[in-house]
């Protein structure tokens, strides 16, 4: 079923390059539904939330960067700019999601600890928004041609993803302290996990002190801006 | 004392999240040339203060990167409170966002105090293996006894490696172990704890860390337990609660661009910025 998902996202992709809204929407709503429809039943097979393996948290941050794309799209009278590439970035979730290494089904009683559950969920919420935010900032260097004040607004709602990501991070580090302080008797433990989620909180800030912020014509802006999906997939699901 | 004015420039802040960004991404690779788990097993044993008072050749490299880090946060400390001073404050008149920054921002500052000083002041023995009737005596002249363990699943899947547990193995919710803790002869605790589930007595804590396999001549299986105190873990959790409130809200706030945002940007020359 994930190969007709990837195929009705590249037809999608493909349609709205096209400028084809109207048949892209049908088929986004559809792929939508169908990858609902996929997270549920893993659910229900596994008894837990599909957050806890790399290539299920891949398909649930792809199913809410999709959601979020179709949503807010609905919503605005003029073409969401970075659409397009919100829409590749799903594929190359998916296609990541299909490809990587299935894991050996496992459970483990943390995927029933509440703290533990909503630590992963806001993860992943937080690497959507991100992602969402590196579509925005990616739609700038086409918009800053010809069409600059739609890429100082394309820059600012980069910006208000990014925070959104980071209020997000914020959140599952707040539920991960609480997990450690109930699990392991301290709000902070030594280890390149912790460490490289103190990394992605000062990078978030690094983006947001920008002197002259998301209203300058700032490359270094954009730059980091757009990085940030990429470095929080990384450090999500890099295992060294 | 004069504060030179770079201390309170946005550039100094970028500068020093920039610097802080790349320590702490040296972490893991120091980590492995120091010897990989030894290392944070060791930083993660005690207290820091008796980690960085012990005297080890192979933890030195990471004890000039935690030295370095509470360097840089403590020169961001002082960007923060000299740029609350002369850029917050004399703005706070100008708008609820300006209130909403400068809140962020003081309890931001609050937090990080709060989480390092976590690191030098507190109570933290080793953890330790006890079973059902044995009491250990720890420091500090306390005493823990081991009233009752409750385990109602298969002690046999303790010898299993966890990755290898199914969904039905193991409830943490249904297994647990009954102690009581005392000080000089004077009962200072005592109740259930169950995984995920810590006896609590002021800042004072006891942790189930998980089961061992049972000791010699018994079914039931043995408990590795922690004790605790550490005053600032719950300030810390209530300064990030209401520090992901204020973030929260300074998003809401500034969802829309202003309308005298939208015209096409130019140019801001150095004094403005500043």
């Amino acid at each position: 079923m994930l190969i007709v998902i990837v195929a009705l996202y590249i037809i999608v992709f493909l349609l709205t390059w096209l400028k084809k809204s109207s048949y892209s929407w049908m088929l986004l709503l559809t792929a939508l539904l169908m990858q609902g429809w996929n997270l549920v039943n893993f659910t229900l097979q596994t008894h837990h939330l599909p957050v806890f393996t790399p290539a299920a948290s891949l398909m649930l941050v792809a199913f809410i960067l999709g959601l979020t794309t179709f949503f807010i799209s609905m919503r605005t009278v003029t073409p969401l700019p970075g659409r397009r590439w919100a829409i590749l970035l799903t594929i190359i979730l998916l296609a990541a999601a299909l490809l990587w290494p299935q894991a050996p089904p496992c459970f483990d009683y943390n995927h029933i600890y509440p703290y533990a559950v909503a630590f992963h969920v806001f993860r992943r919420l937080a690497l959507a928004a991100a992602l969402f935010a590196t579509a925005l900032f990616l739609s700038t260097f086409s918009l800053n041609v010809h069409k600059v004040k739609e890429a100082a607004i394309a820059r600012h709602q980069g910006r208000t993803a990014l925070l959104a990501a980071t209020v997000f991070y914020l959140l599952s580090e707040d539920t991960g302290i609480i997990w450690c302080l109930n699990g392991w008797a301290d709000v902070w433990r030594w280890t390149p996990g912790f460490i490289i989620s103190s990394m992605v909180i000062m990078f978030l800030m690094l983006i947001l002190h920008l002197p002259g912020g998301s209203l300058k014509n700032n490359s270094w802006y954009t730059i980091l801006g757009l990085s940030c999906g990429p470095l929080m997939f990384i450090a999500q699901f890099y295992k060294p | 004392m004069r504060v030179p004015p770079i201390i309170a420039s946005l550039r100094f802040t970028t500068g020093l999240l920039t610097t802080l960004t790349i320590w702490f991404a040296a972490f893991t690779p120091l980590v492995r040339l120091g010897g990989g788990r030894k290392i944070i097993k060791a930083m993660n044993h005690g207290m820091i203060i008796d980690w960085l008072r012990q005297e080890s050749a192979a933890s030195m490299p990471m004890k000039l990167w935690f030295a370095g880090l509470c360097l840089l946060m403590g020169l961001l400390a002082l960007n923060l409170i000299t740029c609350t001073w002369r850029r917050f404050l004399p703005t706070l008149h100008d708008s609820s966002k300006k209130w909403l920054i400068f809140l962020i921002h003081l309890v931001f500052g609050l937090l990080v105090l709060c989480h390092g000083a976590g690191f030098f002041w507190g109570w933290r023995p080793s953890p330790i293996v006890a079973h059902s009737g044995e009491t250990v005596a720890l420091t500090n002249g306390r005493q823990l006894a081991i009233d009752h363990i409750t385990f109602n699943d298969d002690p046999a899947i303790l010898a299993k490696p966890r990755r290898q547990w199914t969904y039905h193995d193991f409830d943490y919710r249904h297994n647990s172990v009954q102690i009581h803790l005392v000080q000089n002869s004077t009962m200072i605790a005592a109740g259930r704890v169950a995984t995920y589930e810590p006896l609590r007595h002021g800042s004072l804590q006891v942790t189930l860390l998980g089961f061992t396999t049972p000791g010699q001549g018994s079914q039931t299986p043995g408990v590795h337990l922690r004790i605790t105190q550490a005053p600032l873990a719950r300030p810390t959790i209530w300064l990030f609660h209401l520090m992901i409130l204020l973030t929260f809200s300074y998003c809401i706030v500034t969802w829309r661009l202003a309308a005298t945002d939208r015209r096409p940007t130019h140019k801001i020359t150095e004094n403005k910025e500043e």
